[in-house]
């Protein structure tokens, strides 16, 4: 099967969310045409999050890396994200109810409602002290979304 | 340019226009400015996101934090504007139905004297 590769290692500070960002649209667009501008803005959202989790909860403050590889399939691209922060599996976690952000004004537990929204699948292995957590979402074409 | 903010006053209607980007490292600003209105007494509220570009779950979680606020003071927060790549999250998030969103700054703002 055919594939494309993209990747990129950051420092884990939030000043560097939007070159995340940038780059993972740039490269969804450069490696897969095929895929919906709706599903290049999800996941580029999709992973902002993720990252947002890793510098915040993750890391804490403390000096680390985060590195991501976009995956590109004829069907599907997959986004490996790897850190060394303190283990985070975000299948462990329940998104928050929609309702209960008015009702309570909570302004967190946002993000994992939007991943696990947005993403088709997730996978998560802590391997070597890394968190390893494949975000996969399938292609539609431009005109299904 | 990360974000920057504006404000004008149309009526008992303030508008806070939004450009750049909304993420954890730009959205205390963004905050900090609907707080300050908020304290100022001014609870009828447009947000016009015409010039953002991305918002993630932080200003997302601001925006649904001061709703029920502005509400309990007879306001609200209202947004207009949205480029589609914003709209359609806010739509996939079903945010749509929690707050109300307009085409343009202009449209939310009548709508607070409907």
């Amino acid at each position: 099967m055919m594939k494309k590769i993209f990747s990129i290692e950051a420092p884990a500070e939030q000043g560097n969310l939007h070159i995340i960002r940038n780059f993972y649209s740039q490269s969804i667009r450069s490696g897969c045409p095929a895929i919906s501008d709706a599903d290049t803005a999800y996941m580029e959202l999709a992973v902002n999050e993720f990252c947002e989790n890793i510098i915040r909860h993750g890391y804490k403050g403390s000096q680390g890396t985060i590195n991501i590889r976009l995956i590109v399939y004829e069907n599907k691209i997959n986004t490996v994200i790897t850190d060394s922060a303190k283990p985070y599996n975000i299948l462990e976690y329940e998104p928050i109810d929609k309702e209960k952000l008015v009702e309570k004004g909570i302004k967190g537990r946002l993000g994992i409602r939007m991943i696990k929204t947005i993403c088709d699948r997730i996978k998560y292995t802590r391997l070597n002290n890394k968190n390893k957590t494949v975000l996969t979402k399938n292609i539609r074409a431009q005109q299904e979304s | 340019m990360a974000v920057s903010l504006g404000e004008r006053k149309s009526g008992d209607v303030y508008v806070l226009l939004v450009s750049g980007f909304i993420d954890t490292s730009t959205v205390s600003m963004v905050e900090e400015k609907i707080k300050k209105l908020f304290d100022a007494g001014k609870y009828k509220l447009v947000v016009d996101l015409s010039g953002v570009e991305f918002v993630s779950s932080a200003g997302w979680g601001v925006f649904v934090a001061f709703l029920r606020k502005m509400r309990d003071k007879g306001g609200d927060v209202k947004l207009s504007g949205m480029i589609e790549k914003v709209a359609k999250v806010f739509t996939l998030m079903e945010f749509d139905s929690l707050m109300a969103a307009y085409g343009s700054e202009d449209e939310a703002v009548k709508s607070y004297n409907k």
